[in-house]
């Protein structure tokens, strides 16, 4: 596969969490707001970029039958090092994310790449793999959390940048930056995928 | 044999190396987590009480409270933490009480909660807050439970949490006070 595929697959095509439906559980329960959204994808793209890396330079080296406990090993050393620096450089996203951001070591998108893609490619094709997946996630995520804050909440906030505020006479559907809201818009978004980029 | 003991190998030093590297991570970013929070506090503090030129520290009853005094020395009023379960987790708030046991304020930011997105986390915002300021006693809880204090539409729990809070950290400075320990 050539480089540019390994890179733009995860992004569209395969997205992780339309396509290939992997990583849900984070994706619907911080996406309530975009900026939250927009966070745990950082997060994310920091952890499967490096897992990736590293579990591909040492691949060769990795005994069979133990890989699995060494990749949650080097998963969770890494999200444990994003939970400290999110903590210590943005404390307001450190309270938003949460739980979520341990919850990062069991994404099923980090552990499925190792295992399906970093394991058995060279470096580079899993970085860029990696990058790919996260880029997808990301833009499902801030798609999702755009849908659910603006519908939600009237406002689509990133970074403390205000994007859209439809003001005080918009009255919100709570609905949307709540659990239901967050199946009902992924279940669009897959149906809108499946329906005009499917090729 | 041989190959269980290389397993074991192999496991260790990738365990080891996480851990170290891990360690050093944690070691720079807990100085900075520590010294924001520090920072946070003492800003917060100034917030509740803006004409003090010092704060006093002391325990009583296992709680640090601080006694925000003037330029000649005369006591404008205190400030402790409570920490009220909320509806998904702990609240920490600060409160500042003025003479009498009435409310300078309460301060509660975004990061001192993990309340549902634009509803609980409401509690943080001035609407909320400034419900308690002058206020004491019974009048410090919801209008549902016999007080004076507006909840937010569809957060009761975060709002009771934060009231009732209120209302019985109060009450605690109220005996730690009688008790002599001023």
């Amino acid at each position: 596969m050539s480089l540019w595929k390994d890179f733009t697959t995860g992004i569209i095509k395969e997205n992780p969490v339309i396509v290939l439906m992997i990583g849900l559980c984070p994706a619907l329960a911080v996406s309530s707001s975009a900026n939250d959204a927009f966070g745990m994808s950082i997060a994310v793209l920091f952890v499967l970029l490096a897992s990736n890396i590293i579990v591909s330079l040492i691949r060769h080296h990795v005994p069979d039958s133990i890989r699995i406990p060494i990749f949650i090993v080097i998963i969770s050393t890494f999200v444990t090092a994003v939970d400290y620096i999110i903590h210590a450089f943005d404390m307001e996203l450190y309270a938003s994310l949460g739980v979520f951001i341990p919850l990062i070591v069991v994404n099923c998108i980090i552990l499925g790449r190792a295992e399906a893609y970093a394991y058995k490619n060279n470096v580079l094709s899993s970085a860029l793999d990696g990058l790919g997946m996260a880029f997808g996630f990301m833009l499902t995520m801030v798609i999702l959390g755009g849908i659910r804050e603006v519908i939600g909440n009237g406002t689509f906030t990133i970074l403390n940048y205000q994007f859209i505020n439809l003001g005080e006479g918009y009255n919100p559907a709570l609905v949307f930056i709540m659990p239901p809201g967050a199946f009902l818009t992924i279940a669009f978004m897959m149906a809108a995928h499946r329906k005009w980029l499917k090729k | 044999m041989g190959d269980t003991l290389k397993l074991g190998f192999v496991l260790t030093v990738i365990c080891v190396i996480a851990a170290g590297s891990l360690a050093k991570v944690y070691d720079v970013t807990s100085v900075i987590i520590k010294k924001n929070e520090k920072e946070m506090d003492e800003k917060k503090r100034k917030e509740i009480i803006p004409d003090a030129v010092g704060f006093e520290e002391r325990e009583v009853d296992g709680k640090t409270i601080y006694t925000g005094r003037d330029a000649e020395g005369k006591a404008i009023g205190s400030i402790f933490k409570i920490a009220p379960r909320g509806y998904a987790g702990p609240i920490n708030a600060m409160i500042g009480v003025g003479d009498g046991g009435k409310i300078l304020a309460v301060s509660i930011t975004k990061l001192d909660q993990t309340e549902t997105p634009g509803l609980g986390t409401k509690i943080t915002g001035p609407k909320f807050r400034d419900q308690f300021k002058g206020k004491e006693d019974n009048d410090l809880k919801l209008k549902k439970d016999g007080g004076t204090i507006d909840a937010i539409t569809a957060a009761t729990i975060s709002s009771r949490a934060v009231a009732n809070g209120v209302y019985e950290g109060i009450e605690w400075y109220k005996k730690a006070v009688a008790s002599g320990q001023r």
